[in-house]
């Protein structure tokens, strides 16, 4: 069969727009209620990690840090994006939708596809574009109804967020790791019917689990010296570029696991018995 | 053309066809029949390639339904027993679905529409089963797929609205399509199809076309059968017997397909 009958780009914008048309509601009550927790989160997290400093004017004010805008933004992104994902291929919840679903005349590629775009890529572009938005009006509120303390609120820009001096290695792994845990996501959404996001952290915790056994189980064999009951030994040895050895371990399987998982992910997808 | 090979199919571990065959020719309503639990709601799913056979393989024209090409998924339209209810109503629907079939009539969909007596404006979740079944039923015939497959459709349906399904099936489907009407309620469909299918046992006991049956078999209602010996099935009715004889002359009597059926399935010998 010929490539066209994977993927066709009409067939594939068709389905997009399908989608967006079909989830409408659903996509903009998600975002009004983003918008809402976002605010509430941004306005006591100015209030409660803002620090207090003496100026050299001998001022005293308190100061937002910009490390904390990044770490509300990482924490609250990561948490919504596995809302998000999770709730991917919604049709497969209910085995009625799902048949209607299988059998639309699009491709099993296509229909990955649409999901991953909406649900991971555009879903990011708009989450960093509403948590930006929030914070300013966060900002804006908590300077106008001046709470308890005055803070002195940076001012960043949409894109502050990677300007850092991180390593590029290091921002591409971030990214590539974010982009496993979201596969790692979609693929749960595909094979489980019911009670996805429980199965998920199920599943995820069963997996830490065994590795931190596989971990337990290596030590004691390689190094039952040093360790005893439940302990773990990692020897780490610093490589070259300033990497150690269990960095670079974790950013492999951090940055490698998406190759896996998104051809399983379609994989499964094509594979569906309903 | 739909061909299906030596089908070997298990649902939940159980064995549900072995070594099943089947082809199937356009131009043809078929009705597929089946005591529950017989597979029929299965067959139409491994021939939309909703499910997967274990053995064996189907071909539908150039196709094999599991891959689900969308060349092909253009070519079916499957209506459940369970239908999907989204939250839209029936004009947001046909605008939202129509675009994924090339051939989709909007002015047939219309017409249908207005037969069964449903309002573009109605939603889906707030119309009856029945009216749900009605719509479904329009939508499916509008597309013009080339194969169509129902499972229950008279379900749910009132007694006008079955018998506008059977006139606007009818005047719908032309000889380059297939209808595949699986129900239990085959007084509903006995005057629509061409062609019987009966899955018994994981097996198709019978597949005729009706012609061939009413050239070989007479179906009638008698008082006693003390007078006929070569009866091929018998079963007791109101009026005293519904009887299944060999043919003799020329004289072609309606066919009851429930005694088929019934005759069939209690493994009763028919000479075809």
């Amino acid at each position: 069969m010929s490539f066209q009958q994977n993927f066709d780009f009409n067939r594939f914008y068709k389905l997009l727009k399908f989608d967006i048309s079909f989830n409408t509601k659903k996509y903009l009550i998600f975002i009004g209620v983003l918008i809402i927790v976002l605010f509430i989160l941004d306005l006591f997290f100015i209030e409660s990690v803002s620090t207090f400093k003496v100026l050299e004017n001998n001022d005293r004010a308190y100061f937002y840090r910009k490390s904390e805008y990044k770490s509300l933004f990482l924490v609250t992104f990561l948490i919504a994006l596995f809302l998000v994902v999770s709730s991917s291929f919604p049709a497969f919840r209910k085995k009625e939708s799902a048949s209607a679903y299988v059998l639309l005349p699009a491709s099993a590629l296509e229909k990955f596809l649409v999901q991953f775009v909406i649900r991971i890529l555009l879903f990011s572009m708009v989450f960093i574009v509403v948590f930006w938005i929030n914070f300013r009006l966060a900002s804006i509120t908590y300077n106008l109804f001046d709470f308890k303390k005055d803070i002195l609120l940076p001012n960043f820009a949409l894109l502050d967020l990677f300007h850092n001096k991180m390593k590029l290695l290091d921002k591409v792994a971030i990214v590539l790791s974010i982009l496993s845990f979201a596969s790692y996501l979609l693929l749960n959404a595909v094979c489980f019917k019911k009670n996805v996001i429980l199965k998920t952290i199920v599943l995820f915790g069963v997996f830490v689990l065994v590795v931190f056994l596989v971990n337990v189980i290596l030590s004691h064999l390689f190094l039952p010296n040093d360790v005893s009951g439940f302990d773990v030994r990692v020897y780490h040895r610093y490589l070259e570029n300033g990497l150690r050895s269990d960095q670079l371990y974790t950013y492999i399987i951090g940055v490698f696991s998406s190759l896996f998982l998104l051809p399983l992910t379609y994989y499964k997808l094509k594979e569906k018995q309903v | 053309m739909i061909c299906a090979k030596e089908i070997t199919f298990n649902y939940k571990n159980k064995p549900l066809f072995k070594d099943l065959n089947l082809n199937l020719e356009c131009g043809n309503i078929i009705g597929l029949f089946g005591k529950n639990g017989a597979g029929k709601t299965s067959l139409l799913k491994l021939l939309t390639g909703l499910l997967k056979p274990n053995e064996g393989h189907f071909n539908i024209d150039t196709y094999t339904p599991f891959h689900r090409y969308p060349d092909f998924l253009q070519d079916i339209y499957f209506i459940s027993e369970e239908m999907y209810q989204p939250d839209l109503c029936l004009k947001r629907y046909i605008k939202l679905y129509a675009s994924f079939y090339k051939n989709f009539d909007h002015s047939k969909i219309q017409r249908i529409l207005e037969e069964f007596e449903l309002k573009n404006h109605h939603n889906l979740q707030q119309i009856s089963f029945g009216q749900k079944k009605k719509f479904m039923i329009a939508f499916a015939l509008s597309t013009n797929c080339k194969y169509l497959f129902l499972d229950e459709p008279t379900n749910g349906l009132d007694i006008p609205s079955k018998s506008i399904f059977r006139k606007v099936l009818v005047n719908s489907v032309d000889e380059n399509q297939l209808v595949m009407i699986s129900t239990h309620q085959v007084k509903d469909i006995e005057n629509l199809i061409d062609d019987i299918v009966i899955l018994n046992n994981g097996k198709i006991v019978l597949h005729k076309d009706i012609n061939s049956v009413s050239k070989k078999i007479q179906f009638k209602s008698v008082t006693n059968t003390n007078n006929y010996e070569d009866i091929i099935y018998k079963e007791k009715s109101l009026e005293g017997y519904k009887v299944m004889l060999p043919m003799k002359g020329n004289t072609e009597t309606k066919i009851d397909l429930e005694l088929l059926f019934n005759a069939v399935v209690n493994d009763t010998n028919i000479n075809f």
